[in-house]
C-alpha cells in the first residue's frame, strides 16, 4: 500500500442551483443562496436550502434525490466498480410517515440499485461522512481492493432532522452566516454528489491526502482550542500547504471557532483564504464533504474562492471575504466536522 | 492483523472476553453491571461521569468497550480509532426520538433524543470514555466479517476497537492491524468471530 495520490475520473452534483458542477460554481461565485420555507413539511417558518424539484412523488424524496445525481452523471461507470455511500440519515421521510425504519439502510440499497452496483458500503460520521467515506474509498484504491470507486453522499430535508437541530438550539433564526462575527446557527440543505476515484488512471484532479481523527472531548461540542482538526490537517497536507481551504463551516459560533482556532494552529503566520459552501446551500450533512470535494475541485480549476455567503463582519482570525479571491495554485484543503468530535480533512488538486 | 481483546454482552446482560476468559453476570440492571466490571482489579480507566446521558445502546457499548480494553491488558492507545459495523445501527433511537417529537412536539422535544439517532454516536461515546483519538464510523455493509476486515486493513496501521450492535447483544472486539495474526473466521456477525475465536485454543 502506498500513498499515491488518487485520480478524480469525475464529479457529479445535484442541488438546487443545478445539476452540473459549472453552475453550481457558477452560482457560488454569484454569491446566489436557495434558502426559503419548504413545501414538502411545516418548518414552523424556518428558511432551509430547498431543491423543490424534488418535491412531489410517492417514494422517498432520497429517492428522488439520487435519481437526480444518476442522472447528473456524465462520466463512465467501469464494471466491477465499488460503492461508497455516505449519509447521515439516509431516507428517514420513510420513517417520518411510518413506512421503512431502518433508514440508512434503505439509503444503501437505493443507491445500489440506483446506480447499478451491488455489494456497497455505507459510510457514516455524522456531519463527516461525506468526506470519511472519500477517504475510505482512497484507501481501499490504495490498498488494490477495488480499481474504482464511486463515492456518493447524500442527505435529504425533512421534519425528523429539523425538529432535532431546532431543538438542539443550532439552527439560526434568519440564515446561517459561516465565519460571521454575528453568526447564530446553522441553517438545513439537501443535496448530493458523486465521485468517481482511480488509483491507476489518469484524472483532471486528485486526492493528495486523507485524515481523520476524534476530539475524544464532547458528544455534540467540538473542541475550541482546535487540536485534533489540526492535527488531522497536518496529516493530510503532508507538509505541502494549501491555496485555499473550504472549510465545514456550519454557522454555528462553536464549530466555526473550532475551525478558525485549527487553521491559526496550523498556520501561525497568516491563514489561507477560507470559504464556506453552507452560506448558499445550507448545511447538507452527509452530502457535504463530497460537494465540497467535487465543487472544490472546480474552484481549485479556476483558482478561485466565491464571497461568502451571508457574511458581514468577518470572525476574528477567519480570512474570508464578500469578494472572490483569486488564488495562487490549484490545491485545496477541505473541512469535515461531526458530532461526537469527529475531524476530516481531505486535500484535492486540480491538474 | 491481530486481535488482542474482547467483549461480549448478551440479553441477560452477562458479560465474557476474550483474552482473559473473564464471565461476569448476568446482572439485574446496567448500573449493577457498571458497578461490578468497574471494580475489576486492572480495569482501564474511563471517563463514565456522563454514563446516564447515553440511551441504553450507548450505556451497553460503554460496559462493553471497557470491558474489552481490561482484556486487551489496560488503557488502549490515544491513536486507536473506533468503528461500528451493521447490527442494529440507529433504528430503535431513530423511532424514540421521532416517537417524542411527536408526542411532545418541536420545541419540546428532547435534543439528547435526537443526538442518539446518529450511528456513530455509541461509538464515540466510548471514544470519549476511553479517551480514543484515532478515526470513528459507522460502517454498513454484506454480512460477512472479511468485508470488516478488509476495511480495517486498508486503514492507516493502528489499534482499532470495532463494535456490533444488535438488540440481543454487543460484541467489541480490539484488532492491531500492525500485528500479524489470522484472519476473520468466516461470519456474518462479529458476534459469531467472538465466539469462534473462543473456541481456538
Amino acid at each position: 500500500m502506498t500513498d499515491a495520490p488518487v485520480s478524480i475520473l469525475g464529479t457529479a452534483v445535484a442541488t438546487a442551483f443545478g445539476v452540473t458542477v459549472e453552475e453550481n460554481c457558477d452560482a457560488l461565485l454569484a454569491g446566489r443562496t436557495d434558502f426559503c420555507p419548504p413545501r414538502h413539511f411545516d418548518a414552523r417558518g424556518r428558511l432551509l436550502g430547498v431543491d423543490p424539484e424534488l418535491d412531489g412523488g410517492a417514494g422517498s424524496r432520497m429517492e428522488r434525490l439520487l435519481e437526480k445525481l444518476r442522472d447528473a452523471v456524465t462520466f463512465p461507470i467501469p464494471p466491477g466498480t465499488r460503492l461508497f455511500a455516505a449519509t447521515t440519515v439516509g431516507a428517514i421521510d420513510l420513517l417520518e410517515r411510518g413506512g421503512k425504519q431502518d433508514t440508512v439502510e434503505e439509503f444503501l440499497h437505493l443507491a445500489e440499485r440506483i446506480f447499478g452496483i451491488p455489494g456497497g458500503i455505507l459510510i457514516s460520521a455524522a456531519c463527516a461522512s461525506g468526506q470519511t467515506a472519500a477517504a475510505v474509498a482512497v484507501r481501499e484504491l490504495r490498498r488494490g481492493s477495488c480499481r474504482h470507486a464511486l463515492v456518493l453522499g447524500a442527505d435529504i430535508t425533512g421534519e425528523f432532522v429539523t425538529s432535532g437541530f431546532a431543538a438542539l438550539g443550532a439552527l439560526s433564526r434568519d440564515v446561517c452566516r459561516p465565519y460571521d462575527a454575528g453568526r447564530d446557527g446553522l441553517t438545513l440543505g439537501e443535496g448530493a454528489a458523486a465521485l468517481l476515484l482511480s488509483a491507476s488512471e489518469p484524472g483532471f484532479g486528485r486526492i493528495t491526502g486523507a485524515a481523520e481523527n476524534g476530539d475524544a472531548r464532547h458528544i455534540t461540542s467540538p473542541d475550541l482550542s482546535g487540536e485534533m482538526l489540526s492535527a488531522a490537517c497536518r496529516e493530510a497536507l503532508g507538509g505541502l500547504p494549501p491555496d485555499g481551504v473550504i472549510g465545514h463551516g456550519t454557522g454555528t459560533v462553536y464549530n466555526d471557532q473550532a475551525e478558525i482556532a485549527a487553521l491559526a494552529r496550523l498556520f501561525p503566520g497568516g491563514p489561507p483564504p477560507l470559504f464556506s459552501l453552507k452560506g448558499n446551500l445550507g448545511h447538507t450533512l452527509g452530502a457535504t464533504g463530497v460537494l465540497q470535494t467535487a465543487l472544490g475541485l472546480e474552484l481549485a480549476r479556476r483558482r478561485v474562492l466565491p464571497p461568502q455567503a451571508g457574511l458581514r463582519t468577518p470572525e476574528k482570525g477567519a480570512c474570508v471575504s464578500t469578494e472572490t479571491r483569486r488564488l495562487g495554485g490549484g490545491r485545496l484543503l477541505s473541512l469535515n466536522v461531526g458530532f461526537g468530535g469527529l475531524n476530516s480533512a481531505l486535500v484535492l488538486e486540480a491538474l | 492483523m491481530k486481535i488482542t481483546g474482547g467483549a461480549l454482552m448478551t440479553r441477560e446482560r452477562a458479560f465474557r472476553t476474550l483474552v482473559r476468559r473473564g464471565s461476569f453476570g448476568p446482572f439485574a440492571d446496567l448500573n449493577a453491571a457498571r458497578r461490578h466490571l468497574t471494580a475489576l482489579p486492572g480495569m482501564v480507566s474511563g471517563d463514565l461521569n456522563d454514563f446516564g446521558r447515553g440511551g441504553e445502546t450507548v450505556r451497553r457499548v460503554l460496559l462493553t468497550a471497557l470491558l474489552a480494553a481490561w482484556d486487551s491488558g489496560g488503557a488502549l492507545l490515544e491513536s486507536t480509532g473506533v468503528f461500528g459495523w451493521n447490527g442494529d445501527g440507529c433504528v430503535s433511537e431513530d423511532l424514540i426520538y421521532w416517537r417524542d417529537y411527536v408526542s411532545c412536539g418541536c420545541e419540546a422535544g428532547r435534543g439528547g433524543l435526537f443526538v442518539a439517532t446518529l450511528p456513530t454516536i455509541p461509538c464515540c461515546e466510548a471514544a470519549i470514555t476511553l479517551r480514543c483519538r484515532g478515526r470513528v464510523a459507522y460502517f454498513r455493509t454484506e454480512p460477512a466479517a472479511a468485508r470488516l476486515e478488509e476495511l480495517l486493513l486498508a486503514a492507516p496501521g493502528g489499534t482499532y476497537l470495532c463494535g456490533e450492535t444488535t438488540s440481543s447483544s454487543v460484541c467489541m472486539l480490539l484488532a492491531d492491524t500492525r500485528l500479524d495474526g489470522s484472519p476473520f473466521p468466516e461470519a456474518s456477525a462479529l458476534k459469531e468471530v467472538f465466539t469462534a475465536l473462543e473456541e481456538r485454543p
